[in-house]
């Protein structure tokens, strides 16, 4: 997502409106890879906040090596992980996922997809959840994601391996029912 | 039930990294702390000089015709029929300046002859200014533009805005510290997040 210049250098000096300009056009997407990494909304919603304080303190020195909207989402994800370490949020990462029994798939909301991916997430344990998000949404390597959170390659590959598999018993239904409808054409052939 | 297979995870992954969601701060209370750190930065002069009068009074005017055109080109009267009762009979009052930053409306009298000094007219001038820069400040910080009523109207505003911007940015490039073009500039970006946020939040 492109972010003109003018407004970059305008926010840079500490123009209110530039700012403003920025946190409106990106805030959907950083505020939602702080949700999907926090797993709570109101964890979320405190952590949110000194994301986005932070992106503003080291916006000065942003030397528009990358995208904004890129650099600011690393800022976000390394944000996030420290916040939640001090809330003691990530323990025990190479511990194995729960078993299937504890989840619930009858009370996801069958009509939006999208939205049952997000509650399908919730449901990993906090660690797989935090690989997944990472690799699979945000493109870190297994590499970057063992040094974020402490864990090896190799366990960072194996939790990844271990949230797909639940991910996609928790979302079979919705292609059950996607192919009874003419959502069928937002779904890939199984 | 069979699992889902991996590439419709991965399409569902994909559809899930694009989606945004309704921001989880919100700019009022982040601009506090913004504020609190030193980070947002005041303006420094908030009184207006003469010549930045001339530069909003041409601001002023260029809104004024571009609503009435925007009238004229919908087949509308130039002026609501309410408000050539009150042009065509000047008030006899004298202006009274406003004593409150009320925004309630306060009727101007039309007769130039009714301030008994240039300072009296600056200060009214000045009061105004003001109430015409915070009333601008919110309608840019506004979200509630109204909705396209299809998808062809938003692509329709969305490209007028793009034309609009293009060519203020390149007058702001021209002279950067022109508070009109800034102000226009400011709106303009404004009302088109704004339009996207709502595109990307309504389903037609």
């Amino acid at each position: 997502m492109q972010t003109d210049q003018i407004t970059l250098q305008r926010a840079m000096k500490g123009d209110e409106m530039a700012m403003r300009q920025l946190w409106l056009r990106h805030s959907p997407h950083i505020d939602a890879v702080v949700r999907r990494l926090c797993g709570d909304h109101d964890v979320a919603a405190d952590i949110a906040q000194e994301v986005w304080i932070q992106i503003f303190r080291a916006l000065p020195g942003y030397r528009g090596e990358s995208q904004f909207g890129t650099w600011a989402h690393r800022i976000a994800v390394n944000r996030t992980l420290n916040a939640l370490r001090k809330v003691k949020r990530i323990a025990k990462l190479e511990t194995e996922i729960e078993d299937d029994s504890a989840f619930v798939e009858g009370d996801s909301d069958r009509t939006f997809l999208a939205e049952s991916i997000d509650e399908a997430m919730g449901k990993l344990s906090p660690g797989a959840r935090m690989v997944f998000v990472l690799h699979d949404i945000e493109g870190y390597t297994h590499d970057e994601i063992g040094r974020e959170l402490g864990i090896t390659s190799g366990g960072s590959k194996s939790q990844l391996f271990k949230a797909r598999a639940k991910l996609r018993r928790l979302l079979a239904h919705l292609v059950d029912e996607s192919r009874a409808g003419p959502g069928l054409s937002h779904v890939a052939p199984v | 039930m069979l699992p889902l297979s991996d590439n419709a995870l991965d399409e569902m992954v994909a559809r899930e990294r694009e989606r945004g969601a309704p921001p989880l701060t919100d700019w009022d209370s982040l601009s506090v702390r913004l504020r609190a750190e030193g980070l947002i930065h005041e303006p420094a002069s908030p009184r207006f000089t003469p010549r930045r009068w001339m530069q909003i009074a041409a601001g002023i005017t260029l809104a004024v015709g571009g609503a009435a055109a925007g009238r004229m080109s919908a087949g509308a009267p130039l002026v609501p029929s309410g408000a050539v009762a009150s042009v065509a009979q000047p008030s006899p009052e004298p202006a009274v300046p406003a004593t409150t930053s009320s925004p309630t409306t306060t009727p101007v009298s039309s007769s130039a002859a009714s301030f008994k000094s240039p300072e009296e007219a600056w200060e009214v001038l000045n009061r105004a200014g003001e109430e015409y820069q915070r009333a601008s400040l919110y309608l840019s910080a506004s979200t509630t533009v109204p909705m396209p009523e299809n998808p062809s109207q938003a692509r329709t505003r969305l490209a007028a805005l793009d034309n609009v911007m293009t060519e203020l940015r390149g007058a702001l490039k021209e002279a950067p510290g022109d508070p009109v073009i800034k102000q226009y500039y400011d709106q303009t970006v404004g009302v088109r997040e704004a339009t996207l946020v709502q595109l990307g939040t309504t389903r037609y």
